[in-house]
């Protein structure tokens, strides 16, 4: 057992504290409790529900040639339509499909209507993706799995930084949103690396611990998610 | 013997009365309680519908006055009722107060001159929803929907008059018109 001790704290908002349905039809559940390892730190592509806007990596080159919307995908330009069976059922219709992407562009960057880069991914431009470590040995083995609640950041709060403008985190289907200066922080000072820890704590816990007593598995930080006070703290292992 | 009536007579007495005493201040503590509760409800619905009427009247500043000058004689007439704070950079908020930040579009292109953003305390924000802003406003620009879906819901529009609209984020909801608003922007054109 090692002592942890807090150095910092930044923003987060988990999912709600009692299940509710969200306004796509998909549950919103609270953020898992318990402790984690950190799998991998990556920018997310979504192959499932969310594979129309996610299924294009964050800051991918976007062109539009002749009225259709083109990526830019291992080296070469590809048409939207082109990229997964969701967007695919859609090839009948470039112009529904500029329009739509230039809608969403205008309403995340209204003085910059027209894209060219894909910054429609919901999760951000960068990923924090953990999984229960049930046998301790901190890899991804046997039925182990990478928990479906990523540390992540939004598109529109991704707009909002690059505008220099004020935002609130808001909640989330289950994972935790952070700001994307502080994911940046949090991955550049090696809080968020893989193989750390992430521990996330109750709800109903309503104080920031200033220590913990943890296995710390020789790991030098363990990141702590507060879901009731909305916060992420981080401490250090002495 | 005055031991022994003060014992027996006097005693069980006192018990009584301290029990019964027990009872009723156990028993007027829930009433204290959700009174206190329904005194706090009723503030949170009278602050929320405060917010609404003050981001009217920033709406209703031209293009011309939208400036600190402005904005900050308009929140002096609210300051007593209403947390407002402008917002400073260096300076971190504990979550209570309505936190403003004002800027301007200086570019030629640039479609939104100017704009206002209000990000909402969760005391505010828990009775505050997407329908208290179209009933008051009467306004909702109704834009076509996304193809697919976004893990995050789009923020609502409404379209003030030609030069001014508002824009308000919110905590998903399944139904949008009872999502709990967390920003509200006040958007000019012209």
């Amino acid at each position: 057992m090692k002592t942890l001790l807090k150095i910092k704290e930044f923003d987060a908002h988990g999912g709600p504290a009692d299940v509710k349905m969200g306004g796509d039809g998909h549950a919103q559940t609270s953020t898992t409790v318990g402790r984690f390892v950190i799998k991998s730190v990556e920018k997310h592509v979504s192959y499932g529900r969310y594979a129309i806007w996610s299924g294009i990596a964050w800051g991918t080159d976007v062109r539009i040639d002749g009225g259709i919307v083109m990526v830019k995908l291992n080296g070469g330009w590809k048409k939207l339509t082109d990229v997964n069976a969701k967007w695919g059922q859609y090839k009948n219709d470039q112009k529904g499909v500029r329009d739509m992407v230039l809608q969403y562009q205008r309403s995340l960057y209204p003085n910059s209507p027209i894209p060219t880069k894909w910054l429609f991914n919901d999760f951000g431009h960068v990923s924090v993706k953990y999984f229960k470590d049930i046998n301790n040995d901190r890899k991804m083995n046997g039925k182990e799995y990478i928990m479906g609640d990523f540390i992540h950041t939004t598109p529109g709060d991704e707009a909002s930084t690059v505008s220099r403008k004020i935002f609130q985190l808001t909640e989330s289907h289950g994972c935790i949103h952070v700001k994307p200066t502080d994911i940046d922080t949090m991955i550049g000072n090696g809080y968020l690396k893989k193989g750390n820890t992430i521990e996330v704590h109750p709800y109903t816990k309503k104080v920031i611990e200033p220590s913990h007593k943890r296995n710390t598995a020789n790991m030098p930080f363990e990141v702590h998610f507060y879901p009731g006070l909305y916060k992420i703290a981080i401490y250090k292992s002495i | 013997m005055v031991c022994s009536y003060l014992r027996f007579k006097v005693f069980p007495l006192v018990i009584l009365m301290a029990l019964l005493c027990l009872f009723f201040s156990c028993n007027r503590e829930p009433q204290k309680n959700e009174r206190k509760h329904q005194a706090a409800d009723l503030q949170e619905i009278k602050d929320s519908q405060l917010f609404l009427t003050y981001v009217d009247s920033v709406a209703h500043l031209p293009l011309v006055k939208f400036s600190e000058a402005n904005l900050n004689a308009l929140n002096h007439k609210f300051s007593d009722r209403l947390p407002l704070i402008m917002h400073h950079p260096s300076k971190e908020d504990d979550g209570k107060n309505i936190v403003i930040q004002l800027y301007h579009n200086n570019g030629v292109t640039d479609t939104i001159k100017a704009g206002a953003i209000f990000l909402v305390p969760k005391s505010i924000s828990d009775s505050l929803i997407v329908e208290d802003f179209t009933r008051y406003f009467r306004k909702l620009k109704t834009e076509k929907p996304l193809i697919g879906v976004t893990a995050q819901p789009l923020p609502v529009m409404l379209d003030l008059s030609p030069g001014t609209s508002l824009k308000l984020t919110f905590n998903d909801n399944k139904d949008i018109a009872k999502a709990k608003v967390v920003t509200v922007e006040v958007l000019k054109f012209r």
